[in-house]
């Protein structure tokens, strides 16, 4: 297939060092470490979520293992956070770590933190349970977080607003749409409803609650 | 490869909303591929996500029971790990992150010819829903993609060698929205051939002899 070849050949934007050449890895050809003999105790130490994830995306099930150890505590209280059915939320958490197997090939570390990159995996399957109807519209799991704002701290320059308090410095309109959409998972066209104003109503105060609280985040959000 | 950044973005809403979780798959492949490219966008991005990650950042930790790490091991165990892509060929010019958003489902994706053109063209997945279907195309240099009407909006990303049209040059990375209505006849330009993938809503109409062609068929 002459046609197919480039002058130049073409390599994936932003294939960092870790990460696994071409075809992506989907299995297949990849051999997988084994457990004791590739990685003695404590092999992991000083892996930072970027390099865990890229041995993730070579298939390394104890990298895996590491990166729920490290993060499944604080997914699955967020996820509670989101949803009050203890079954629903055990599964949510089985998929989140699905999808990070799934897609950690896909992560670059250029695109921001790993953090952020978890968030919108852990969010988007808060998003597919409410459109499969696995999770109630009505659920009310985030009045807590939309209605009654901690009161922002006084700051020094060594404290920080955590996301809580800098929630409390939005307008009431700006943190509704925050968390029924940024962090609840409804759809732009149930919160528009919910709130009864237009679309791109919606979509402005949603645009300016996230700029305001990155800037009351500050450079370390 | 050309290590220009691209010029031309996808609009700011789209990565709001992708931000927030709100657009459809096709969609998402789309915004992933530009990201991939895009330095700019990337940083406008991780600026959208970044009060989610403190969210997640802040949460107390709760132990999971063990029992949630087994059966994640088990469901690894049992389930195949197939590209769904993988009959288009091994160069697929396609980001990672943008590949690993299509939504596998029906039968394998596969070249297939655009009449009269020496375009080849394969339809990566279909949105009933929405109404839209994402395809990847690619086109010979110097040659000329055929003349076309949309009939709704459509999403395009270069992947590879570049094309010009009356709405501009588009590179590799580049973002080209198009509104319902839209005709163009895309030229590539001489040398590489150019690769794109493209989310179109509501079809496409050929022109000329193409269209009747288009017509017959589809009956």
């Amino acid at each position: 297939m002459a046609e197919l070849t480039p002058s130049a050949p073409w390599q994936p934007p932003l294939l960092g060092p870790q990460a696994p050449a071409s075809p992506p890895p989907r299995g297949g050809g990849i051999v997988a470490p084994v457990p004791g003999r590739d990685h003695p105790s404590g092999a992991f130490d000083g892996f930072d979520d970027a390099m865990l994830l890229a041995a993730i995306a070579r298939r390394d099930r104890d990298a895996f293992r590491v990166f729920y150890q490290r993060h499944a505590g604080r997914i699955l209280a967020a996820l509670r956070q989101l949803c009050r059915d203890v079954t629903l939320v055990d599964d949510l958490l089985q998929e989140v770590f699905l999808t990070v197997w799934r897609k950690a090939g896909g992560y670059r570390p250029e695109r921001g933190d790993a953090g952020g990159w978890l968030f919108t995996i852990t969010r988007n399957k808060v998003i597919d349970a409410r459109r499969r109807g696995r999770l109630p519209i009505a659920d009310d799991s985030l009045a807590d977080l939309a209605a009654t704002p901690a009161p922002p701290a006084s700051r020094g320059r060594e404290l920080r607003l955590s996301l809580r308090q800098a929630l409390g410095t939005l307008t009431v309109e700006q943190r509704q749409a925050v968390t029924l959409t940024y962090l609840g998972g409804f759809t732009y066209d149930e919160t528009a409803s919910r709130l009864n104003v237009p679309l791109g109503t919606l979509k402005s105060r949603l645009r300016r609650g996230i700029e305001l609280l990155r800037a009351q985040l500050g450079d370390a959000a | 490869m050309t290590s220009t950044a691209p010029r031309h973005h996808p609009p700011e809403d789209f990565l709001l909303a992708h931000a927030a979780g709100q657009l459809d798959a096709g969609r998402r492949v789309m915004i992933e591929g530009h990201l991939a490219f895009c330095p700019s966008c990337r940083e406008s991005f991780a600026q959208l996500i970044a009060p989610g990650r403190r969210w997640l950042e802040e949460q107390a930790v709760v132990a999971p029971k063990p029992s949630l790490w087994e059966e994640i091991e088990a469901r690894l165990d049992r389930q195949a790990e197939e590209d769904p892509l993988a009959g288009l060929g091994a160069e697929l010019p396609l980001p990672v992150a943008a590949r690993l958003e299509i939504e596998a489902g029906g039968r394998a994706p596969r070249w297939r010819p655009l009449p009269l053109s020496p375009a080849r063209f394969a339809v990566l997945s279909t949105d009933h829903r929405a109404e839209a279907a994402l395809v990847i195309a690619r086109i010979p240099g110097g040659r000329r993609f055929p003349r076309h009407l949309h009939l709704g909006w459509e999403d395009v990303l270069v992947l590879r060698g570049a094309f010009r049209d009356p709405a501009g040059h588009f590179q590799p990375g580049d973002y080209q929205l198009n509104a319902p209505g839209t005709e163009h006849e895309p030229q590539v330009d001489a040398g590489d051939q150019c690769w794109i993938v493209a989310r179109y809503e509501k079809g496409i109409r050929f022109r000329g002899l193409r269209g009747l062609i288009q017509r017959l068929t589809a009956r």
